[in-house]
C-alpha cells in the first residue's frame, strides 16, 4: 500500500520524499488511454514508476528549485517512450497513458509534501519581514504601521492509493512475451502496446 | 459471510474510493457532507460492511473513554500529539469509525474536538479531523478491502493474443496418419493421443465419409493437413500404396513449404526407409510414447490455442 518518506536535509535546503503507489497483486498498473479513454494495465517496476514521473518532476523541480528524490538509475536505463492503447491502437507517451486515479494521487502528494510547505514557508517569510511594527525615528519621514496575521497552513491529507481493483483479464503477447490486462467481455482484436501489432484473442 | 461476484466486489471498491477521496479531499466546507456518504456507504454496503462488522465485532470500545482521553490530553496541553487510540488493531479502527459515525450525527462533535485538541476555528478543526482520524483509518481499511477482494476475486482465465500470421485456419491443421492395415491398432493409439492432446488427426476410418472414393478422401485428407505421419513398421512392405500417399505429401510439402511436416516415425532399425521418404526427417523410435513425442515436436504447430509455431513464419 502506499507509503511516503519525507525527510528534509536542512544543509542542502532539499527535500526528499518516497512516492509508492498500489498495484495490483500482479504487478499491473492502471493505465487510460489518451484517445478512447478506456482502461488497461500493464506490468511496471519502480524504475517505470519514476521514469512516469519524470516531466512531473521536472516541472516542480524547476518551478521550485528544489531536487525530488528522482533515483540515478532512471537516467541510465532507457525506458520506452511511446505506449499504445491494445484497444484503438493510438500510440502516446507512457506518461500520457496514465487513469485519473494515479494523476489525481500524484498531485494530491505533490500539493502535500511539496507546495503547502513552499506556502507556509512563504507565509512564514510574509510574518517575519511585515508582522511587526516599523515607526520612522527622524521627524520628517512617514510613519507605517503594518500588520500580519494569517491561520497557520495546515497541510492537506495524505492521498490513500488503492486498493487497486482486482478487475480486467490477463492477456499473454506472444509477439512480445509481455502480459497485459485487458476489459473483461473485449471480444475483437487487439493491438499489442509495445510492438503495435495487431493481435488476435484466443 | 456473503458471497459476492466479482463484478459487486470491484463495484464497492470503485465507490469506496470515490467516497473515501472525497471525504479527505474534497473542499473542507463540505466535510460533514462527504463524511456522512461514506460513513453510511462503510455500513451498507455488501461487500465493505463484511470486512467492518468483522472489526466492530471483535472490538470491545468505549467511544466516551476516548473523549476523557483527548479532554485529559488537553489539560495536560499534549495538543494533537495527545490524541489517544488503542494499541489493538481492530479495537483502533472500530474507535476511529464510531467517533465518525458520531460526528456524522452530531456535527457540534467536530467543535468539541477542535476545542479539545486546541484548534478554536471549525475549518482548521475539520481538518486536523480528517488527518488525525479519518485518514489513517481509511488508510487501514483501503488495506484490508484489497486483501479481501484479493481473496474473493481469484485470477480470471488469461487469454493468448496471437499475431494474426501465426494463426493458421480450420482446414489446414489436420495431421495426416498415412499406414497400413495392419498397424491399425498401432495407429489408433496415435490418433487417440493426438485428440485427447487437442490435435486434429485425419485417419482414414472415421474421418472418411461413407461411399465417398478413397482417393479423393485422402487427396482432401492430405490437402486439409500440416503433416503427413508416416508409421514404418514390419508390416509397410506395399511401396506402391506408400508411394501414392508419399506422393500427396510431397506435393503438399513442396505446396505449403515450412506450414507442411513430413515425418517418419520408423519403429525399428531393421527396416528400410522408404526411398522416397528417406530425403525428409525421419526418426527410429524405441517405443510408441517415443513416437508421439518425436511426433509432436516436428509438427509445425503448437499446443494450446492452435497456432503457428514462431520459427516457422518469421523466418
Amino acid at each position: 500500500m502506499t507509503e511516503h518518506e519525507t525527510t528534509n536535509d536542512e544543509e542542502s535546503n532539499h527535500q526528499h520524499f518516497q512516492l509508492t503507489y498500489s498495484l495490483d497483486d500482479d504487478h499491473f498498473l492502471r493505465r487510460e488511454c489518451s484517445h478512447c479513454g478506456l482502461p488497461f494495465k500493464t506490468v511496471v517496476d519502480e524504475l517505470d514508476l519514476s521514469h512516469l514521473l519524470s516531466p512531473t518532476f521536472k516541472q516542480i523541480e524547476e518551478k521550485y528549485d528544489i531536487v525530488l528524490g528522482t533515483t540515478a538509475e532512471d537516467e541510465e536505463q532507457a525506458r520506452p517512450d511511446q505506449l499504445g492503447c491494445p484497444y484503438c491502437g493510438q500510440v502516446d507517451s507512457p506518461q500520457n497513458m496514465l487513469d485519473s486515479e494515479f494523476s489525481n494521487y500524484v498531485l494530491r502528494l505533490l500539493e502535500r509534501e511539496v507546495v503547502f510547505p513552499h506556502l507556509r514557508d512563504f507565509q512564514e517569510q510574509l510574518a517575519a519581514t511585515f508582522g511587526r511594527r516599523t515607526r520612522s525615528r527622524n521627524r520628517g519621514f512617514i510613519s507605517l504601521e503594518f500588520s500580519f496575521q494569517a491561520d497557520p497552513i495546515v497541510l492537506p491529507v495524505r492521498p490513500i492509493s488503492g486498493p487497486a481493483l482486482p478487475d480486467m483479464l490477463t492477456v499473454s503477447l506472444l509477439c512480445c512475451r509481455q502480459k497485459i490486462k485487458i476489459l473483461e467481455g473485449w471480444m475483437e482484436t487487439i493491438y499489442c502496446p509495445f510492438c503495435q501489432e495487431q493481435l488476435v484473442l484466443t | 459471510m456473503t458471497l459476492l461476484s466479482r463484478e459487486q466486489t470491484i463495484d464497492s471498491l470503485q465507490r469506496f474510493k470515490r467516497l473515501r477521496d472525497a471525504a479527505l479531499h474534497e473542499d473542507v466546507d463540505q466535510f460533514e457532507h462527504h463524511l456522512e456518504r461514506v460513513v453510511n456507504f462503510l455500513k451498507t454496503d455488501p461487500f465493505v460492511s463484511q470486512t467492518l462488522n468483522e472489526m466492530l465485532q471483535v472490538s470491545q470500545v468505549d467511544i466516551e473513554n476516548w473523549w476523557q482521553h483527548l479532554e485529559e490530553a488537553a489539560a495536560q496541553r499534549r495538543g494533537i500529539a495527545g490524541v489517544w487510540f488503542p494499541e489493538d488493531s481492530n479495537d483502533e479502527q472500530a474507535m476511529r469509525f464510531l467517533i465518525m459515525e458520531q460526528i456524522v450525527e452530531n456535527e457540534r462533535k467536530l467543535f468539541d474536538f477542535g476545542f479539545k485538541i486546541g484548534v478554536h476555528k471549525l475549518q482548521p478543526a475539520k481538518e486536523h479531523f480528517r488527518s488525525v482520524v479519518a485518514r489513517p483509518f481509511f488508510e487501514e481499511l483501503s488495506d484490508r478491502l484489497g486483501k479481501a477482494a484479493g481473496l474473493a476475486s481469484p485470477e480470471a482465465r488469461a487469454l493468448q493474443a496471437v499475431p494474426f500470421d501465426r494463426l493458421p485456419s480450420e482446414n489446414e491443421v489436420k495431421i495426416f496418419l498415412s499406414h497400413k492395415t495392419a498397424d491399425k491398432p498401432l495407429v489408433r493409439r496415435f490418433h487417440r493421443a493426438l485428440v485427447e492432446l487437442g490435435f486434429q488427426p485425419w485417419l482414414d476410418e472415421p474421418d472418411m465419409p461413407a461411399g465417398r472414393d478413397l482417393e479423393r478422401s485422402i487427396l482432401q485428407g492430405f490437402e486439409d493437413s500440416c503433416a503427413a505421419v508416416f508409421f514404418i513398421t514390419e508390416n509397410f512392405v506395399d511401396e506402391k500404396y506408400l508411394a501414392t500417399e508419399v506422393n500427396y505429401a510431397i506435393r503438399q510439402k513442396r505446396k505449403k513449404g515450412e506450414k507442411f511436416a513430413i515425418i517418419t516415425l520408423v519403429f525399428s532399425q531393421d527396416y528400410e526407409i522408404p526411398g522416397l521418404l528417406e530425403t525428409y526427417v525421419y526418426k527410429v523410435v524405441q517405443h510408441e510414447l517415443d513416437g508421439l513425442y518425436e511426433l509432436i515436436r516436428a509438427l509445425p504447430i503448437e499446443l494450446g490455442p492452435v497456432r503457428w509455431k514462431e520459427a516457422v513464419v518469421r523466418n
